[in-house]
């Protein structure tokens, strides 16, 4: 004997397994769009770096045997590095006074920083050489101040790069965490303050964990976007500073040196793929 | 009246230096050609890598290059031969019969030389030796960011003489531009080495001589000290199996005539004629500033040796673009 409410059980299963499978048929655009869009490109830059002649891992061995290509690429996962941290240290309380209910500056800070974002990234690159190049804005500035520094070239160096870098940076790490942060429950601050936690704990135990979704996306965000920067550090760095992805841009259109450019352009996708799952982990995240 | 073959040609599409070359070309060049034949001609930054691509792959998008005589050399599998009498120019009117090349016609006769500030306090090198003496002759130094001529510059300031600079020594060049790597930053179009030199973030430049004459023309206090100049060629080539050929070769015929020579010229900021009757065709008042001035010649160290570089090429310019970055 079969209870009603077991059939209308096994009804709700069969209809919620055909939304699914409805479901399932809407993902379709996006499957191939992530097919061809992202998964044969990257099948194809691995495919390529073993198998260009000479073939096999040449040019992985090529790649860490030149001093010269070794060093570029440690400069440029250095720049991601400190150019993450950096946006997280600024980018976190900028993003904690636009959420804390500050009104109308608040959402200037945001306007102004998100809106930032639509400049052209050559019109801004050539700004700060502008200013921080030789003969410059800054230079001119300290000689009016009485200091010698109409020589001053402060671009083309990597710290103008840096520069140039975190003007994305900063508004990129604080889009990322603007909305975790602002939907932390500040009424747990409050009852954590009434058990006696000191603002330092109060920070550490209560607010922050509800913090790190958004500062892990956001690291992992600025760090692998930096990782592929090339035109800001090819303005404000100069071609001594260059990041790889300038190199396997120089590669790929000038020099022709596909296979290499390949295995270049996979020692970033790897230093990419491992940080981001290191700092998920670390997180505690994972879900 | 348009010649029956190029029926069908709606535009070509040419590749150049950029810039101020690429207005003066547009002008001198391509204008007087349209008019003549109703084809469009459309402009692209060039880029030895992706022409390659194009020719080896036919998918040919420009149907010419502006390419120097290092390049052609080695590239001679990617070329259709092209002869004198095809583009209407008589060898023996050429300023130096030496330029030309069985699968390529001389296009301009041009050179690096160094180009300074002239309202600079600091006195301006006047020899490659001195060029890469920031002792004697402190301020800094913008090269190209390129091997050709860079290479030969920095050995010619290490002391090597001209005559015994081939074979080139890469590793004595390199730290040679090492030494002074404080003192140097890099222009990689010429656009930017105009920036460069009017900015004020170089003193000096390694560079090519009329864009430094063009800014001089425009009221900018600059100058080019032509002692010591290395010369080079750009050619007139035809990418191999190109069905557009019949109008690139029509193209070349305009930009041979000794008018058009002397305009390009002009326009330019003194890229050379290649041709008697192109440099007789500028003005006298011009005249100095032409890379290929006899005057300029003489002081010349030499030309770049383009059969060394040939097949040479690719390589070392892939060695030196990690060389810089690193």
């Amino acid at each position: 004997m079969i209870s009603p409410g077991s059939t209308s059980a096994s009804a709700g299963l069969r209809r919620r397994r055909r939304a699914r499978r409805a479901a399932g048929w809407l993902l379709l655009p996006a499957f191939v769009f992530l097919m061809v869009a992202f998964v044969v490109p990257v099948a194809t830059v691995l495919a390529t770096s073993v198998t260009e002649p000479p073939g096999g891992l040449s040019h992985y061995a090529r790649f860490v045997g030149s001093p010269d290509l070794v060093r570029i690429f440690v400069r440029t996962v250095g720049m991601a590095a400190v150019a993450t941290a950096i946006a997280l240290v600024v980018g976190y309380p900028l993003t904690y006074f636009v959420t804390s209910g500050q009104g109308r500056p608040g959402k200037m800070v945001m306007a102004v920083v998100a809106g930032s974002l639509f400049v052209s990234l050559i019109v801004r690159s050539y700004a700060w050489l502008a200013i921080l190049g030789r003969g410059g804005l800054v230079g001119w500035v300290g000689s009016r101040l009485g200091g010698d520094t109409s020589d001053l070239a402060l671009a083309p160096t990597k710290l103008a790069s840096l520069v140039g870098i975190l003007q994305y940076a900063i508004p990129m790490m604080m889009l990322a965490l603007y909305d975790v942060v602002r939907r932390v429950d500040r009424t747990l601050m409050h009852a954590a303050e009434s058990l006696g936690a000191g603002p330092v704990r109060r920070f550490l135990r209560v607010y922050w964990p509800q913090t790190v979704p958004g500062v892990t996306a956001g690291s992992a965000l600025v760090f692998v976007s930096v990782l592929g920067y090339y035109i800001i550090p090819s303005i404000l760095g100069g071609p001594q500073n260059m990041m790889l992805g300038e190199l396997i841009a120089v590669k790929m259109q000038t020099t022709l040196e596909y296979g290499l450019a390949s295995a270049l352009s996979s020692g970033l996708l790897v230093v990419g793929t491992v940080s981001y799952l290191l700092v998920r982990r670390a997180s505690g995240g994972g879900r | 009246m348009v010649p029956p073959e190029l029926a069908g040609i709606d535009f070509i599409t040419i590749a150049n230096w950029g810039g101020t070359t690429n207005d003066a070309m547009v002008e001198a060049w391509a204008r007087p050609f349209t008019e003549r034949t109703g084809i469009e001609v459309r402009t692209a930054q060039i880029d030895y890598g992706k022409w390659v691509q194009q020719i080896r792959s036919g998918n040919i998008e420009w149907n010419w290059a502006d390419v120097e005589d290092t390049w052609v050399v080695g590239h001679g599998d990617l070329l259709d031969p092209i002869s004198p009498e095809e583009v209407n120019l008589n060898p023996a009117d050429l300023v130096d019969p030496n330029t030309l090349l069985p699968k390529a016609i001389p296009e301009y006769l041009w050179c690096y030389a160094i180009g300074y500030r002239t309202d600079s306090e600091l006195e301006h090198p006047r020899t490659w030796v001195d060029f890469f003496d920031v002792k004697r002759f402190p301020g800094r130094r913008s090269i190209y960011n390129w091997p050709v001529a860079m290479v030969e510059i920095a050995l010619l300031g290490d002391g090597v003489p001209f005559d015994q600079l081939y074979p080139l020594d890469l590793d004595r060049a390199f730290s040679k531009i090492d030494s002074i790597r404080d003192h140097l930053v890099f222009w990689n179009t010429g656009a930017e080495l105009q920036q460069q030199l009017v900015s004020g973030a170089a003193d000096f430049v390694a560079g090519w001589d009329n864009r430094v004459n063009l800014l001089r023309r425009a009221g900018q206090p600059v100058a080019v000290d032509y002692n010591e100049n290395i010369r080079q060629v750009d050619y007139f080539v035809l990418p191999k199996g190109d069905p557009k050929q019949p109008a690139t070769i029509e193209f070349f015929k305009v930009a041979l005539e000794p008018d058009r020579q002397a305009d390009f010229c002009f326009r330019s900021g003194g890229l050379g004629p290649v041709t008697t009757s192109g440099f007789q065709a500028v003005e006298e008042t011009w005249k100095p500033f032409v890379s290929s001035n006899p005057d300029n010649v003489a002081v010349s160290v030499g030309a770049v040796n383009a059969e060394w570089w040939g097949s040479r090429l690719d390589q070392i310019t892939t060695k030196w673009y990690e060389f810089v970055g690193a």
